[in-house]
């Protein structure tokens, strides 16, 4: 397991490099997994407030790496905001939909990946994020999300199923 | 379709897609700089954002072609927003400053533009959020004018209705006459012919150059009849109040008329004249227009003085100020806006008025500019001076506590000169402390490091201090406007286990019993006074629970103070609920938060949340007026065994039954069985009987445990 600071490097070197380097791809997981843009930087921010704080603590948990690790922190801080009770009052969906649509993040179209996978029940769309979009490995998918290798297994056979079947009719309406 | 392919397949879609969702070099930049701070922004606009909707107002493309009316962004834009706000569990009732700047953008973007001493304005360039209902009421009186009881009753109502929407009210009141109801037109006949049978030709209700029309229907309910009510406020301050009301069904018998026509002969009395102008034109809240100073300036020309009364600096300010119209040579008004603005050099500050003012044959530019800076606290309004001449700024005054609100009115040097030799406020404070130390010698009341000072009223002045340290109590005294004090008060005692508690409220919290409501302490505070208490020996109920109490830090728990108030709210069905008090208090086999929640009903829910499983495990009841603090901060196991002991079994009996019996929504719901001229007490071990002496009530009978909680509690009739 990598260390959290390379020898030589300060804390503060090694978060401004993970922050040049991961903040897209982080941003970009946690708006799927959100479905929204506003949120989605929050819990960005929220995920590089961890990161600096546990960065060096001897008891958490290891993982992989440190971009699984940092995705493990953006993973848990979204499925923290969908906890809350102002996220299960608001039918995200219809919010946006009421909204004129310049107040709305650009939206992929219906047919979209992007579409499908917000779409997809949380317990595949994470499998789907990390694995399939973040390209992490079975382990390391595992390790963020706190499951066996087996248990990634299985959900990973019904995620793909799922995307592969939705991938596949929007091929036939293009 | 292979794994890898479909990994590729998915990696490129979904990249390609969101290409547009990245971070720039200066947001990453913000990022490092939050995340070091640890200071999450919760849907922050970008950086300057705000600030550019203030001074060059955005113009958004326009994706409507159709432009929205104020009543339509209300409904489309403020409701949505307020209900976003809504955890679902309770109602949140602010817009945060990114909201309120969306709304304001909004109504710009559809022709509505505020002007910059608009309270939304001034909100939003202090940088805060508003309460949603304000914000909302505010976009109203500027589409429908006036106030909420001048306008139509479909306006109210409509009104009505969205507060219920937004959480603010917990249900929609309709206030529109039904059928079997007179008809708005009826109700309004009637009442004007009322008035006129009372007040004869003095008043004529129609006339709206005259009066204001402020009128409202209640629909009524089981309880209570329908009825209006209009009352006519006048805009000339010769002229009366009036009201009138009546029930929908029986108005004759009902009818309630009131007012008075005033009898105004010269010479006038120069006080009377300034209160029945400062009615209409308050100067604090609204600018005064040139032609009322005009006016009230010349009736105080021949108005009696008195150089005795407190308004005299501020009648002979109006009668010796003149209000010229501004003539040729003069600056303009923008002028001399613009001039004492950039004097003043503070981007945040709007005019609040700006008067042409002639004194002793020089005419200047009475401009007032506020800075609005943060909800509870006053804004802070500077006075500047303009010459009008050649535009040069001479002066600008701050308002202190010890300047009157009509300074932005009176000539600077008029001003000044009549207030010359008035006590201020640091005079009322010295010569309180003075007083005090003659009689207690020793109390350093002056040193800010020992006593907070305020001095309040505004004829006699009170003069408080508070204090910092729980080694002395706070003091007190009045001060008249000559200078004389009296009604000294002070706590010299030293500090001992019952008045350690009120030591601590002094310094970290003003238990407002007024309002019923408690100064919240965070945890610290109970740590510290659970400190203070352990080497005493309390005497009072309160003070031995203080002591038995064991109040841990809240990092020692697993669930925090917003989660366990979370847990709470979300057992009351009420949408504005809030968490008053929470505290931690050591339990077995966990600490539990004691919070209480302040809802819709009279008697409040006190929760016990274990601070481990979250688990409810209690739910006790409080009464302002009526339940002992000690309820918010012990275990109820605790203060039922100490109050058993203490005073045996009637005092929680007496609970008990008007918790069951009283009607809590009363002031007074007790059911005095402890009242030996209303009931006769019998106490046999831990049960006791009342016996009533009235004829028609109830007895009942209370049994206890030996904890001190009810096993049994019944009425017997």
């Amino acid at each position: 397991m990598e260390h959290a600071v390379v020898p030589g490097m300060t804390r503060e070197q090694k978060l401004s490099e993970w922050i040049e380097q991961y903040s897209d791809p982080i941003l970009r997981t946690c708006y799927l997994y959100l479905s929204d843009m506003q949120m989605a930087e929050d819990a960005l921010q929220e995920t590089w407030i961890k990161a600096w704080k546990y960065m060096d603590d001897p008891s958490r948990k290891p993982v992989a790496n440190e971009k699984a690790w940092l995705l493990r922190i953006a993973v848990n801080t979204c499925k923290d905001y969908r906890r809350t009770a102002w996220f299960r009052h608001v039918d995200r969906q219809n919010a946006l939909e009421d909204l004129p649509p310049r107040f709305v993040a650009a939206e992929p179209a219906d047919n979209s990946v992007s579409m499908i996978v917000m779409d997809l029940p949380d317990k595949y769309k994470q499998i789907i994020l990390l694995y399939y979009y973040q390209g992490l490995t079975i382990q390391e998918t595992g390790s963020v999300l706190g499951f066996s290798v087996a248990a990634v297994h299985r959900r990973l056979r019904k995620a793909e199923a799922l995307l592969k079947s939705a991938l596949e009719r929007g091929e036939s309406h293009e | 379709m292979s794994n890898e392919i479909m990994k590729q397949r998915v990696q490129q879609a979904l990249n390609e897609e969101l290409a547009h969702i990245h971070t720039t070099s200066r947001e990453r930049d913000q990022l490092y700089e939050n995340a070091i701070g640890g200071k999450v922004m919760k849907h922050k606009m970008k950086t300057g954002l705000v600030l550019a909707l203030v001074l060059v107002l955005v113009s958004a493309v326009a994706v409507a072609a159709v432009l929205l009316s104020q009543q339509e962004i209300v409904e489309q834009v403020a409701v949505p927003m307020a209900l976003e706000n809504d955890t679902g569990v309770v109602a949140n009732q602010d817009y945060s400053p990114e909201q309120l700047a969306h709304l304001i953008q909004t109504l710009d973007e559809n022709g509505f533009t505020l002007e910059e001493n608009n309270t939304l304005m001034q909100v939003l360039k202090s940088g805060q959020g508003y309460n949603e209902e304000e914000t909302i009421m505010e976009i109203c009186r500027q589409a429908f004018g006036g106030n909420y009881g001048t306008w139509t009753l479909e306006q109210q109502d409509w009104f009505e209705k969205l507060l219920a929407d937004i959480g603010f009210n917990e249900e929609y009141t309709p206030n529109l006459p039904g059928e079997g109801n007179m008809t708005y037109e009826q109700a309004e006949a009637y009442a004007f012919a009322a008035l006129k049978a009372e007040f004869g030709d003095a008043l004529d209700p129609a006339d709206r150059d005259s009066y204001i029309l402020d009128r409202g229907f209640w629909r009524g309910s089981e309880d209570s009849p329908a009825y209006w009510y209009f009352n006519l406020f006048p805009k000339d301050i010769m002229l009366g109040t009036y009201s009138v009301s009546f029930e929908d069904a029986d108005p004759d018998e009902t009818l309630e008329v009131e007012g008075s026509v005033p009898e105004w002969t010269k010479p006038y009395n120069a006080d009377d004249l300034l209160s029945a102008f400062t009615r209409i034109h308050d100067p604090i809240y609204r600018e005064i227009p040139a032609d009322a100073l005009r006016r009230l300036h010349d009736m105080l020309a021949d108005a009696k003085m008195d150089p005795d009364s407190i308004s005299y600096p501020d009648t002979m300010g109006y009668a010796v100020t003149g209000y010229p119209e501004p003539a040729e040579n003069d600056i303009s008004r923008e002028e001399a806006i613009a001039a004492a603005k950039a004097a003043l050099g503070n981007p945040r500050a709007a005019c609040s008025s700006a008067i042409l003012t002639e004194y002793e044959g020089k005419r200047t530019w009475l401009v007032g500019l506020t800075v609005y800076i943060r909800m509870g606290t006053p804004d802070e309004i500077r006075v500047a001076s303009v010459d009008s001449v050649t535009g040069q700024v001479e002066s600008i005054r701050e308002m202190t506590n010890d300047d009157s609100e009509n300074m932005p009115y009176i000539a600077e040097a008029a001003y000044t000169s009549l207030r010359e030799g008035l006590l201020k406020e640091a005079d009322y404070a010295r010569l309180a402390a003075e007083a005090i130390l003659a009689e207690h010698p020793g109390l350093d009341l002056l040193n800010e490091n020992e006593y907070e000072v305020k001095v309040f009223g505004r004829d006699q002045r009170m003069v408080w201090f508070t204090t910092r340290s729980l080694q002395h109590g706070n003091a007190s005294a009045r001060v008249s406007r000559d200078g004389k004090v009296s009604d000294i008060t002070v706590d010299s005692e030293g500090i001992n286990p019952d008045n350690l508690y009120s030591r601590f409220w002094n310094i970290y919290g003003f238990y407002s019993v007024e309002d019923g409501e408690w100064e919240s302490w965070d945890q610290d505070v109970w740590v510290q006074l659970k400190l203070a208490m352990d080497p005493l020996e309390p005497t009072t109920i309160a003070a031995k629970l203080q002591k038995m109490g064991q109040y841990p830090a809240e990092d020692s728990v697993r669930i925090d103070h917003r989660r366990a108030q979370e847990i709470a709210l979300g057992q009351v069905n009420c949408r504005w609920a809030d968490v008053n008090t929470c505290i931690l208090i050591d339990a077995i086999p966990h600490p539990v938060w004691k919070i209480r929640v302040i809802d819709d009903s009279a008697a409040n829910p006190v929760f016990e949340v274990d601070a481990e499983t979250g688990e409810i495990l209690n739910v006790d009841l409080y009464r302002t007026e009526y339940t002992p603090d000690y309820v918010l901060y012990s275990l109820e196991k605790n203060w039922r065994k100490v109050l058993l002991d203490e005073e045996g079994v009637i005092p929680l009996a007496k609970y008990a039954i008007t918790y069951k019996y009283g009607d809590l929504e009363l002031d007074i719901p007790e059911i005095e069985v402890d009242n030996p001229e209303l009931y006769e007490a019998h106490v046999d071990g831990l049960t006791a009987r009342f016996t009533a002496l009235k004829d028609g009530d109830p007895d009942y009978e209370v049994e206890l445990d030996k904890g001190g909680f009810v096993l049994r509690c019944e009425e017997i009739r």
